[in-house]
């Protein structure tokens, strides 16, 4: 039975990679607000979010050890599916490896980095390492263009035939900052996974070294059988976390991330996974010594930290070509409903690009420095290729780490995540002296109206106390190369106000007027 | 005013094409289609007067029991806005998509010329 754990954990770690993958690679919104489901039992998300799943994750990891690594993180399970394919092409002897000691040091420098500057409010560290939301970019960055992409192709060979089942869609969602910096972050942890199995995750992943510190005293433990073991270093050979010293008969168990390969690997039974209560060995003892140390090291490298997030926001200066037009000059962002502040949302958010790719408008964009350098690739509201439904609150529920606060659609319809602002010179009424009106027509709340302006033309008026900044008015505004409306952030989201109800009319109508 | 031959802008994939470049004469060059409808049936039992095309709430909507039916789409487009006027103050001259369509001789809006059955119910 023991011998098919592995078994059993590569099943349940492959369904909830598929899990993911679906999540991320949908462009059909099947999951709806379902998508959220794994992803709020992360780790990171659910710190940040501090919701109920932390028990459950903390009971998991208080009796099993870092099963999360094992099954449940999706960048962990992808790096394993690196592995494998590496083992593959390289072949076993290659890529056989050995017991290592730890890095101790760097990694609990990084996790100290990660811990502070979020603390001190700033979610870059975190968002640059928290597992979950590397891979939730990996997968909407890297992995979705080529399943768009994939599709489009099919969906040509298929109608040309005759075959509707399948329909185009449009790539809009991509940012190249957001692309190259998760291609570099891509290539860092598949290479690692290529050569060395589980070291990003026992060297760099925050999470990893905190389960590292939690998995001290989980219950369930990998133990070496004194009297069966003879080793022979064959365990050794398939640890992916390079922690089984199989010669000393020890196990580093805060990198052993569960993966049951080891017992499967040893004829002997000389290693098993039972309840084993902690006690301190004599390299920890010597560990903590240490971390006195660490603790200046961590303080050293976090103030550092902290002066390269404090690098100011360089904006370029748009010049405006077209000497009687006014360019577009936004001067706040547009944060997603249910932001409630861009601060307070920028510190929270991981950018992990859910809302991104389930925007059903597609109106949600990684940002690149439109919150600064440490908001990079957190969600924003772009309106070239679309604007925010009126009645959709879908971002707001399914965000993991709580940086969105879930909206209902009557709050919604009341949020003002912006207000729209109307440029008269670049308007076709104005320039053209033509009839358009299209802003007034898109507009949910009559925040944009069509007034008189002379001889039976009418020019749009904004009520900006009515406006609720979804960006209708801006996307459709034919004018060029410069909006006439355009939607400027609010930092702090307010409540528009409601048009009350009226009663419908009944005139009485007794001449037909021609 | 959307009535008769601003429904044929449906047929245009790029709107905002129309709405930048005089849409008027964008509206009134839609209706030269070959495949011109063969009958327009303007539904003007429930119009929207204010706030169009979304409406705020009912108070927007004029409830007026009527039915307009032609085959010239200039001249029942001419008929809707002076009925129309009665409930609201609404020139003609400013409607120019159907003046647009005259020019194009797409149809008349002399309605004295044409023949026009009145039925009230």
């Amino acid at each position: 039975m023991i011998k098919f754990l592995p078994l059993i954990r590569r099943m349940v770690a492959c369904l909830v990679f598929l899990f993911f993958l679906f999540v991320f690679l949908d462009f059909t919104n099947l999951l709806d607000k379902q998508a959220d489901f794994l992803p709020r039992v992360q780790w990171i998300p659910a710190l940040i979010s501090m919701s109920g799943l932390l028990f459950f994750l903390f009971a998991l990891s208080l009796l099993f050890g870092r099963i999360y690594c094992s099954v449940l993180c999706p960048l962990g399970i992808l790096q394993d599916i690196i592995s494998f394919v590496s083992r593959k092409i390289r072949g076993k002897k290659k890529s056989r490896l050995n017991y290592v000691e730890p890095s101790t040091i760097v990694r609990f420098s990084i996790m100290g980095v990660a811990l502070l500057t979020f603390v001190f409010g700033s979610s870059l560290v975190v968002l640059l390492l928290d597992p979950y939301s590397n891979f939730g970019r990996i997968a909407s960055n890297l992995f979705r263009p080529l399943y768009l992409l994939a599709n489009n192709v099919i969906a040509d060979i298929a109608n040309s035939t005759g075959n509707f089942f399948f329909y185009k869609v449009e790539i809009t969602t991509i940012n190249m900052l957001s692309v190259l910096t998760t291609a570099g972050i891509f290539l860092i942890t598949g290479a690692f996974a290529w050569f060395r199995g589980r070291l990003y995750c026992n060297m760099i992943c925050p999470v990893g070294s905190f389960l590292g510190l939690l998995s001290h005293f989980s219950l369930f433990k990998m133990v070496f059988n004194e009297s069966r073991c003879t080793h022979c270093t064959l365990c050794e050979k398939k640890c992916k976390s390079q922690c089984i010293d199989s010669k000393n008969g020890h196990i580093d168990q805060t990198r052993c991330v569960t993966c049951f390969n080891c017992i499967s690997a040893c004829k002997n039974d000389g290693i098993s996974y039972r309840i084993s209560l902690p006690t301190k060995s004599k390299a920890v003892q010597k560990e903590e010594k240490k971390s006195v140390d660490n603790m200046e090291r961590r303080r050293i490298l976090a103030s550092t930290g902290m002066m390269l997030l404090s690098i100011p926001l360089i904006r370029a200066e748009q010049l405006a070509n077209t000497s009687k037009l006014t360019a577009i000059n936004r001067q706040t962002p547009i944060a997603p409903p249910g932001a409630k502040s861009i601060k307070e949302f920028s510190k929270k958010c991981t950018a992990c690009q859910l809302c991104i790719t389930q925007c059903p408008s597609h109106v949600l964009k990684p940002a690149t420095m439109h919150y600064g350098i440490e908001g990079i690739m957190q969600p924003t509201l772009i309106y070239t290729t679309g604007f925010c439904n009126f009645s959709c609150t879908l971002c707001s529920t399914i965000c993991p780490t709580g940086a969105l606060k879930p909206l209902t659609i009557e709050e919604k319809k009341t949020t003002q995540i912006g207000i729209a602002h109307f440029i008269t010179e670049n308007c076709i009424v104005y320039r053209d002296e033509t009839d358009c009106g299209a802003c007034s027509e898109h507009c949910p709340t009559q925040a944009v109206k069509m007034v008189d302006y002379k001889d039976g033309l009418r020019i749009p008026k904004v009520t900006p106390a009515l406006c609720v900044g979804c960006g209708g008015c801006e996307y459709i505004c034919p004018a060029t190369p410069y909006k006439a409306i355009y939607v400027e952030g609010n930092g702090v989201h307010l409540k528009a106000e409601k048009i009350e109800e009226g009663k419908q009319e009944e005139p009485q109508v007794d001449n037909f007027g021609f | 005013m959307t009535i008769s031959m601003k429904n044929l802008m449906g047929i245009v994939w790029d709107r905002q094409f129309f709405h930048s470049n005089d849409l008027h004469q964008c509206i009134a060059d839609s209706c030269t289609i070959d495949k011109k409808p063969a009958l327009n049936i303007v539904d003007a039992y429930r119009v929207v007067k204010t706030n169009g095309p979304q409406g705020r709430s009912a108070s927007d909507v004029a409830v007026l029991k009527t039915l307009l039916i032609s085959p010239d789409f200039v001249a029942v487009d001419t008929a809707a806005v002076k009925f129309f006027n009665q409930v609201q103050a609404q020139k003609l001259e400013d409607v120019k998509h159907i003046f647009n369509g005259q020019n194009l001789k797409i149809g008349t809006t002399n309605l004295d010329a044409i023949n026009i059955k009145r039925i009230k119910i």
